[in-house]
């Protein structure tokens, strides 16, 4: 049997944050990621720029050597097919078992795929959550000229927008009845989606794909309203679910997510858990849900690497954020975007000029989310005052008009602590 | 302490501290044509902050651990071994994830054309290897920033 000291299963970004964390604890035991994924570790969120001609190279993120230089073996290209906890090892496709000190399981999200009518044996229906996924639909690209996007959250928009550019026909069906609306407002996703309309998508709300039609390829979809739209091809972008595949018939408490502590730790001891997988802690309601987002992936696993080493380093909790990077006007969201309850109070601003739109959602004068359009520089500031809760009520009016949000409008005490002497970014560790 | 220290009570709101960095960080070096030929204006890394009587110039904190890269989808963002939190222009996709987390407001976009990226401080790392203090700091004629490495974080 093979042995290793921590061996992490997953090798995306919160299994390169769990080797920073063990690294800074911890330069000598070794360190083992196993991942089915024959690209290894790369950036998920660049994948649109794949499809659109990059290299794989391109999405190593931490450059070649990475993994070497932190002293960690990797194998990729194998699947991990079962957990024996009890003897702290797990088992590889092909019958090889790995022994572990301490366990990390970042093994991610998979893709929620709808059953549709029509949908057997037919080709050209894609997600578009992995290296293999945006791999198919590049090796596609010249057998559809249509495409239909099942989703209009974030993965969904994105891909449209992608496609969009490679100068297919999109159409994008959503079943509720605005874009982005986990992400953003009402008013900002109505502005999210002119922009996507100026560029030639075609947006279905409210409506949902019944059957796909075509005997042997797709010929096109007919929607829960009786319309029909022609298309060659289709990607479902529903949403992601933590992955639970390795969970299952163990002891592991998995909820529709990994139930962590605040060391990111399970109800096995030498078992741990980071991003997409987990249910963490939400601090815009302390709530604990998966929040599937880059930094907070990556941050987990660091707090996991960091406590897998020995440290007592607890995670301090994440918020919904959003950057619509592939729009030409740039979108920016955190936290809470439309008030859920007359608890709160919404308040917006259009630009007369149209150049930027922003709306905040405060609570008894904390901040709690916003959205800002157009103008994003010193946007991380309102991002600060969510995470911080200052009391911001005699302040709103500027945070709201004021293009660049500065420093400037913080209490002053605050800020010369900040400019004076150690960060105040917490993880301390 | 590699930061650059803001002392807002001096500060004049001279805005020779922008100019000083647009101009290091130019091709030229040179203010005047760093401005009209190289179209680098607003590409200061330090931003002037002006209301009523209180001014600061205000740059990356160049944090223990830097929320920016946490967010980095590229890797551009690192920490460097000397401290120094580095954005690297060339490998930046202009995601925005160090825009929307960076709690100064210290990494900016650049949304000027086609060059989409993000960009910040470098703490004239240039300049500290050949011995100079950050320009910045230089410029400034009433020492409201400060550089000095021998200070202790408090």
């Amino acid at each position: 049997m093979k042995k290793s000291g921590h061996v992490i299963v997953g090798a995306n970004v919160a299994a390169v944050g769990a080797i920073e964390g063990i690294r800074r604890h911890d330069t000598r035991s070794p360190i083992l990621t196993i991942s089915y994924e024959t690209l290894g570790s790369y950036s998920k969120a660049m994948l649109a720029g794949y499809i659109e001609g990059a290299t794989p190279e391109w999405l190593e993120y931490r450059g070649k050597g990475y993994f070497e230089r932190m002293g960690v073996e990797c194998l990729y290209g194998r699947k991990v097919t079962g957990l024996e906890l009890e003897k702290s090892k797990l088992l590889i496709e092909g019958g090889e078992e790995v022994g572990y000190k301490n366990l990390l399981l970042a093994v991610g999200g998979i893709p929620f795929k709808p059953v549709i009518n029509g949908a057997d044996k037919k080709e050209l229906i894609f997600s578009f959550t992995e290296f293999l996924d945006a791999r198919q639909i590049r090796e596609s690209l010249s057998k559809f000229d249509s495409v239909v996007v099942i989703g209009a959250g974030f993965t969904g928009t994105e891909i449209a927008y992608t496609l969009n550019k490679l100068n297919k026909k999109v159409s994008v069906i959503e079943l509720g009845d605005r874009v982005l609306v986990k992400a953003l407002d009402p008013r900002s996703s109505g502005l999210a989606e002119s922009l996507m309309r100026e560029e030639g998508i075609d947006f279905y709300l409210n409506d949902t794909v019944e059957e796909i039609e075509g005997k042997k390829n797709i010929s096109g979809v007919r929607l829960k309203s009786g319309k029909s739209i022609p298309c060659q091809a289709i990607i479902t972008a529903i949403g992601v679910v933590p992955n639970g595949q390795l969970m299952s018939n163990t002891a592991l408490n998995f909820n529709r997510g990994l139930e962590v502590d605040e060391f990111m730790r399970t109800n096995i001891p030498n078992v741990y858990g980071a991003g997409d997988v987990v249910k963490a802690l939400d601090i815009t309601d302390g709530q604990k849900r998966p929040l599937p987002l880059w930094p907070l992936a990556y941050q987990q696993g660091i707090v996991a690497g960091a406590n897998m080493a020995g440290a007592k380093y607890p995670y301090a909790g994440g918020l919904p954020m959003n950057s619509l990077k592939f729009l030409k006007v740039p979108i920016l969201s955190a936290g809470i975007t439309t008030p859920p309850d007359s608890g709160y109070e919404g308040i917006y601003f259009n630009d007369p000029k149209g150049s930027f739109y922003r709306s905040l959602v405060l609570k008894e004068g904390r901040l709690k989310g916003f959205v800002t359009i157009g103008a994003i520089d010193g946007a991380g500031v309102l991002t600060g005052l969510i995470k911080s809760q200052l009391d911001m009520s005699e302040l709103k009016e500027a945070l709201l008009y004021e293009k660049r949000i500065g420093l400037i409008r913080l209490p002053r005490e605050w800020r010369n602590k900040i400019f004076t002497r150690r960060d105040e970014t917490g993880y301390h560790d | 302490m590699k930061k650059v220290i803001i002392v807002e009570d001096f500060c004049i709101a001279c805005y020779n501290c922008e100019v000083a960095c647009v101009a290091t960080h130019s091709q030229s070096e040179d203010p005047v044509k760093a401005y009209k030929r190289e179209n680098r204006r607003g590409r200061s890394n330090t931003i002037v902050e002006l209301s009523g009587p209180v001014a600061f110039s205000a740059m990356c904190r160049h944090c223990e651990h830097p929320w920016c890269l946490d967010a980095c989808i590229s890797g551009a963002i690192q920490k460097l071994e000397n401290g120094i939190v580095y954005l690297d222009e060339e490998r930046c996709v202009g995601c925005w994830g160090c825009v929307l987390t960076c709690p100064y407001g210290a990494a900016h976009p650049n949304l000027k054309g086609k060059e989409k990226h993000a960009f910040k401080c470098d703490l004239c790392m240039d300049r500290l290897e050949a011995g100079l203090k950050p320009a910045c700091v230089e410029s400034c004629p009433n020492k409201a920033l400060i550089y000095d490495e021998t200070m202790v974080e408090a």
